[in-house]
């Protein structure tokens, strides 16, 4: 197997050897992602678990690296994963601090819940609803179902996006904490049965009635403008280059094994490398720039769309072209690419697939 | 619980690689042999694990023959084995032994069945897409979908016709990259459920194991 990793040259030493720690277990996870329960000393576990104020750059930079090392290990990990994100969007100070302080203490798998089954991602269109049975109860109850979000079933906290009232304003982000959800006889949840990713352990979850206290529902200290879809907008292109970060990761990772396998056909193959690694290059600036836009307005959409859509059309180009190059056995004797070829397409569906993030480049 | 997410088509149905190459070995072997397809570097695919009571029929480019199992060194990974295909290195040599063109009758009903089975999921798709809607309008129904749509058909009419002729061994690799073309499309247009088990994204990826084993 070629497993010499280098990825220093793109990382650094300390992400390259968390990237490194990440494929020894790529396998073992791939076969069952709760195995990563085992693992929870790892420093690369613990360097996401304590990522509470990373700007979209730093993210974007080290989940290529962990890309790199692999890609299913990562999204089975603890973190903070979106909610991190939208806690940082629409919480207080210390409803921020108690999310982190959970998070760490107890390294736990975190989930954001959006995506449902009749109306896909289509924020402005969630059918999951808040509504208070006596306008006089300061608590609310959750009903809906939310699918294809990563974590949901094994995840002990994360964030549901719920309507309030109908309109763009009246989405709200509900913050369910580990006493809310454990053995809530009122969830319903199941990881669903996947052939890609499986590490990521999509999931489908029921809320039948859940009760909801007041303070769990993020930002009611702003204004309705700003913790509605506004804030979920933000949120979402804070990450969308993290999700470009990913597939370009995983792409360069077999870019640099496929060159290994080949190395003694190098001389026929030199401008094929070159021509791949200049389009990996070129991707990761795009997202680098995206990202850098980002945080200085997280408003801007078009450019982290352009970049997640490259992205993932890239990674698609470049591991199913270094594919090519390999041969049945050199396959089979490296089976990390067979795994990569198997995952590439999942970079579509996060974040928005290609057609979404043209109406976003486009400006619909 | 779990049909909330299931294609709304009353059409939809899983698609499995280990049932499309199981079919297609019933065109050249006995419905309750033990089937094996060999490449010219002694490898060897099939869709069940490795009874050691059995022999195998093994099917290669040139010949047609029944060894002992004991011939094969099972390659283990799970997550091909999993979903039904199994790999095996050959560990003696059984060239020649008896002339055949059945490897021939094979890929041709292999690629015939990966058509049908696309065409099912083009069809789910549709309707998928059909019952479902977006800001008021059904989704099948916009600009961009209807012409992701007629790049499907477009396909879907060429691979046809390709196969009508009798398809050359020569140009199955082509077949097959244009009916990945149209698993890409189709996995796009599905989204996230082309991710789950026995849909567009896993036949995909078996169909280009296929292309790369059958691969001179």
């Amino acid at each position: 197997m070629k497993n010499d990793m280098n990825a220093t040259r793109y990382y650094g030493e300390k992400l390259s050897s968390y990237a490194k720690s990440f494929r020894e277990l790529s396998f073992k996870v791939d076969a069952d992602p709760n195995i990563i329960l085992n693992y929870l000393d790892l420093p690369a576990v613990n360097f996401i678990l304590s990522d509470c104020n990373s700007t979209t750059v730093e993210r974007t930079h080290y989940l290529e690296a962990f890309s790199y090392g692999d890609p299913g290990v990562l999204l089975a990990c603890p973190g903070p994963s979106l909610s991190g994100l939208m806690l940082r969007e629409l919480g207080l100070p210390n409803q921020i601090d108690y999310f982190y302080k959970i998070l760490q203490s107890k390294k736990i798998r975190t989930f954001f819940a959006l995506t449902e089954p009749n109306k896909g991602s289509d924020a402005n269109n969630i059918q999951t609803r808040l509504t208070k049975k006596n306008k006089h109860d300061s608590d609310y109850f959750l009903n809906g179902t939310k699918c294809f979000f990563g974590n949901g079933a094994v995840g002990n906290m994360g964030i549901v996006l719920a309507r309030l009232f109908d309109g763009p304003l009246g989405i709200r982000a509900v913050w369910l904490t580990p006493d809310l959800l454990n053995n809530n006889l009122n969830i319903q949840k199941t990881s669903l049965s996947m052939f890609a990713l499986k590490s990521a352990q999509i999931a489908l979850v029921k809320f039948n009635d859940v009760k909801i206290p007041e303070s769990q529902i993020l930002g009611n200290h702003l204004s309705a403008c700003e913790n509605g879809l506004l804030g979920i907008v933000k949120v979402f292109n804070r990450l969308r280059t993290g999700v470009g970060a990913l597939a370009i990761g995983q792409a360069q990772a077999v870019c640099d094994i496929t060159f290994l396998i080949n190395k003694a056909n190098l001389k026929s193959l030199k401008s094929v490398f070159a021509n791949f690694n200049s389009l990996l290059k070129v991707s990761r600036q795009m997202l680098k720039n995206a990202a850098s836009e980002v945080d200085k307005n997280a408003l801007l959409c078009r450019n982290v769309s352009l970049a997640k859509a490259n992205a993932t059309a890239i990674s698609e180009k470049v591991i199913s072209a270094c594919i090519a190059l390999c041969k049945m056995d050199a396959l089979l004797e490296n089976p990390w690419l067979l795994k990569a070829l198997r995952d590439v397409h999942c970079w579509e569906y996060m974040e928005g697939t290609t057609d979404i993030q043209k109406k976003q480049i486009r400006g619909i | 619980m779990i049909k909330d997410v299931l294609f709304q088509s009353e059409n939809y149905c899983q698609i499995s690689w280990q049932e499309v190459f199981n079919m297609s070995s019933v065109a050249v072997v006995d419905n309750n042999s033990f089937f094996g397809l060999g490449n010219s570097k002694g490898l060897i695919m099939h869709s069940e694990n490795i009874n050691f009571e059995n022999d195998i029929v093994l099917l290669t480019k040139s010949s047609v023959t029944a060894i002992s199992v004991k011939c094969l060194k099972p390659m283990p990974l799970s997550f091909l084995n999993e979903a039904g295909m199994f790999l095996s290195q050959l560990t003696v040599d059984v060239t020649n032994k008896n002339k055949s063109n059945l490897y021939e009758v094979f890929i041709n009903k292999i690629v015939a069945n990966i058509f049908i089975a696309c065409k099912k999921i083009a069809v789910y798709t549709h309707e998928h897409l059909s019952n479902r809607y977006y800001e008021n309008k059904r989704i099948v129904n916009l600009d961009v979908v209807q012409s992701h749509f007629s790049d499907c058909m477009i396909i879907l009419s060429r691979v046809e016709q390709l196969i009508k002729l009798s398809i050359k061994t020569d140009q199955i690799s082509f077949l097959l990259k244009q009916l990945m073309n149209l698993l890409v499309i189709l996995s796009r247009l599905a989204g996230a459920r082309a991710v789950l088990k026995n849909n567009a994204i896993e036949f995909l990826f078996f169909i280009r194991l296929f292309e790369k084993f059958i691969e001179v």
